[in-house]
């Protein structure tokens, strides 16, 4: 890799450099940058290595992390949720929306995330589990993590990383003429003001199949008012802007 | 149907590294970009008219530099004259940005009244700044057309507007720089037309703030709207030159009166009740001053100047002209005396180059004062411009100077003004 002068070093490059050589990692920022993609596919231990995924809400029982019993040919079996099964095999768990797991999840993610030398449950199945080697958490959450995470939590993950651009990837499967706008409206702090990569892909796609059957500037207004809604017309006026040479 | 507030994307359009816009609904405020600051100010509902609003704040993001106040300053151009002028640049690139400015930021009734309350008031830079900046406003300016065509000097208002924006359009992708360049044509041509009516003794002043509007478009359009012919072009420097008058000359030109509480005959009977000044004496007129244009194309011979002095006696004469990048003023009379015969001539080249300085300096001597001049104006490298010769015009108009085109009008104009005596 070449090497980058410090201003040129984007969120990205930390990410990719870093992910496979921590087993614990936090990405946050807003939504809508790639922080999901990114944790279940980049600096992957070989091809492999499994990814398990969760995304936490304020009703996510533990038992849906940690596994339970399930009833299976008249007989109640153990069922490994993707925290036992990551540790098992010593894949990753990504685990989304961190902030919003209840009480019994925040304990449960404080054992599962402990270090990997002194880390180990008592299933309800009486059996006792380590993590295997090779064994990574990375989570996601949106917002600041040290206003929304408790600090033992946070504390569990040293490697956190601020993400503040869309994952480039994302920005090339855009049309050209819809990735700058991407970009820049992705990272808008104002939750409504801010137009996500998903929202301008979809518009895209949109807008390229109503083009077969409709005129390029119907196309347009309806894949636009169908996504924007409100916006479509500043959106659209913001783009033509845009295209226009500057000064 | 989604009623959200119709955020603009001032992000998208911005070409500066700035991270954050902050967005304000401008309610009673005026709307406006604070493009130092990352402040757009707007209305953020879902009218058309707010929707043109949002559309040129967001061109100001785009195609503005941040600090326009402080090229005004720089260029010495008025800021509301500037602002109407780039606010022209925003409406029209948006139009060729195929942006639909077709509603513009009014409704119809409100553009009517205050056009018309503008047109009441007479207002004629007001009128002309208006109709700059409601160009390519779409309906906006349709309705100002139509209220602004009925107005003597609404029709010169709008005028000026097409003028301005033709000559903005001269260039196909018109900057910043073109702003300027406009903004100084535009400044050039309302100083000249805006300047107080010349009052000279004897003649009928040449009418209002329309009439001054009408003459200075009438210059305007003589000079055309090309880039070349727009853009204003620098003075040469003026050297004043003080040969010795070694010739005495008798007589003076006008005569003054002065009101009185002592004389033999009272002529001013309606004064006794006011100051009691009944009587008027007659005093020797302390002359004026005459500059005469040198430069080739007024094809002067010696001997029209000399015919000039005689006819000016007692007066300030000078006559001026200049090389490539500057110029000599030549005193020839002045207190009662004036040159010898052999400093009798065009003082420099055959150009005129100093112009401007030369008219400056017939401002500060006395009144009347007349200058000998076609009108045709050039600065350095003998360049001609609308703006040199709109601010001569300008000049002539602020500081009530005459001018006559040749050497027969200026000696019948100084006969008639002095009746001067030998």
């Amino acid at each position: 890799m070449s090497k980058k002068t410090n201003s040129a070093v984007t969120c990205w490059d930390v990410v990719s450099a870093v992910l496979s050589s921590t087993n614990r990692a936090l990405l946050h920022g807003p939504p809508g940058t790639g922080k999901t993609h990114a944790a279940c596919r980049l600096g992957l231990t070989g091809d492999q290595q499994k990814v398990f995924s969760l995304t936490l809400t304020e009703e996510t029982p533990a038992a849906e992390l940690r596994g339970h019993y399930i009833l299976k040919d008249g007989k109640y079996v153990w069922h490994d949720g993707p925290a036992v099964a990551a540790w098992r095999c010593g894949g990753r768990l990504v685990v989304n929306e961190i902030q919003r797991g209840g009480p019994d999840v925040h304990s449960l993610l404080l054992n599962i995330t402990d270090d990997l030398e002194i880390a180990e449950m008592d299933l309800p199945s009486g059996e006792k589990v380590k993590p295997a080697k090779g064994f990574m958490c990375v989570a996601t959450m949106n917002g600041d993590p040290k206003e929304l995470l408790d600090p033992a939590l946070l504390d569990r993950f040293p490697v956190s990383i601020h993400i503040d651009k869309v994952h480039p990837a994302a920005i090339e499967q855009l049309p050209n003429d819809v990735q700058h706008a991407a970009k820049k409206t992705a990272l808008i702090e104002e939750e409504d003001r801010r137009i996500s990569v998903r929202a301008w892909y979809a518009f895209a796609r949109l807008r390229e199949k109503l083009m077969k059957s409709l005129t390029e500037d119907e196309a347009v207004d309806y894949a636009a008012r169908a996504v924007f809604n409100s916006r479509a017309s500043d959106a659209l006026d913001a783009l033509k802007i845009a295209k226009s040479e500057a000064g | 149907m989604n009623l959200s507030l119709a955020y603009p994307l001032p992000e998208v359009v911005d070409q500066s590294r700035r991270k954050r816009w902050l967005i304000e609904q401008s309610g009673n405020v005026t709307p406006r970009a604070e493009l130092s600051h990352g402040v757009l100010i707007v209305p953020l509902d879902g009218s058309d008219q707010s929707r043109f609003m949002r559309d040129h704040e967001l061109a100001h993001v785009h195609w503005s530099p941040k600090r326009p106040d402080q090229q005004a300053l720089r260029n010495k151009i008025s800021p509301d004259v500037l602002a109407a002028v780039e606010d022209m640049r925003m409406n029209t690139k948006l139009e060729a940005a195929g942006v639909d400015t077709s509603v513009g930021g009014w409704s119809k009734p409100v553009c009517q009244a205050v056009a018309k309350d503008v047109v009441r008031r007479k207002e004629a830079r007001l009128l002309v700044l208006m109709a700059v900046a409601a160009t390519g406003s779409g309906f906006m300016e349709e309705v100002f057309n139509d209220v602004l065509h009925d107005d003597p000097i609404g029709k010169s208002a709008l005028e000026i507007a097409r003028m301005a924006k033709n000559v903005m359009w001269n260039n196909p992708v018109p900057k910043f720089r073109d702003t300027i360049r406009v903004s100084k044509w535009l400044q050039a041509l309302l100083d000249t037309g805006m300047a107080p009516p010349p009052k000279f003794p004897g003649m009928s002043g040449s009418g209002d703030a329309g009439a001054g509007l009408a003459s200075a478009l009438k210059i305007a359009r003589e000079q055309g709207i090309t880039k070349r012919a727009t853009r204003r072009i620098p003075w040469g420097k003026l050297t004043l030159d003080h040969p010795p008058r070694n010739q005495r000359v008798a007589g003076y030109l006008g005569k003054r009166k002065r009101s009185t509480d002592e004389g033999d005959i009272p002529r001013q009977l309606h004064r006794l009740l006011i100051d009691g000044k009944i009587f008027r004496h007659t005093r020797r007129g302390r002359g004026g001053s005459v500059l005469i244009d040198g430069s080739g194309s007024m094809q002067l011979s010696d001997a029209d100047i000399q015919k000039i002095l005689n006819a000016a006696p007692g007066c300030v004469v000078a006559v001026y002209s200049g090389n490539t990048h500057d110029g000599v003023l030549r005193v020839l009379a002045q207190d009662g005396r004036q040159v010898d015969k052999q400093y009798i001539g065009t003082p420099a080249g055959g150009a005129n180059v100093v112009d401007g300085p030369a008219l400056q300096w017939l401002s500060k001597q006395a009144k009347p004062r007349i200058w000998v001049s076609d009108g045709q104006v050039t600065g350095v490298c003998d360049r001609m411009s609308a703006i040199n010769t709109l601010e001569c015009a300008g000049i002539t108009r602020r500081y009530q100077i005459m001018r006559e085109k040749d050497m027969n009008t200026a000696v019948k104009l100084l006969a008639r003004m002095g009746r001067p005596r030998s």
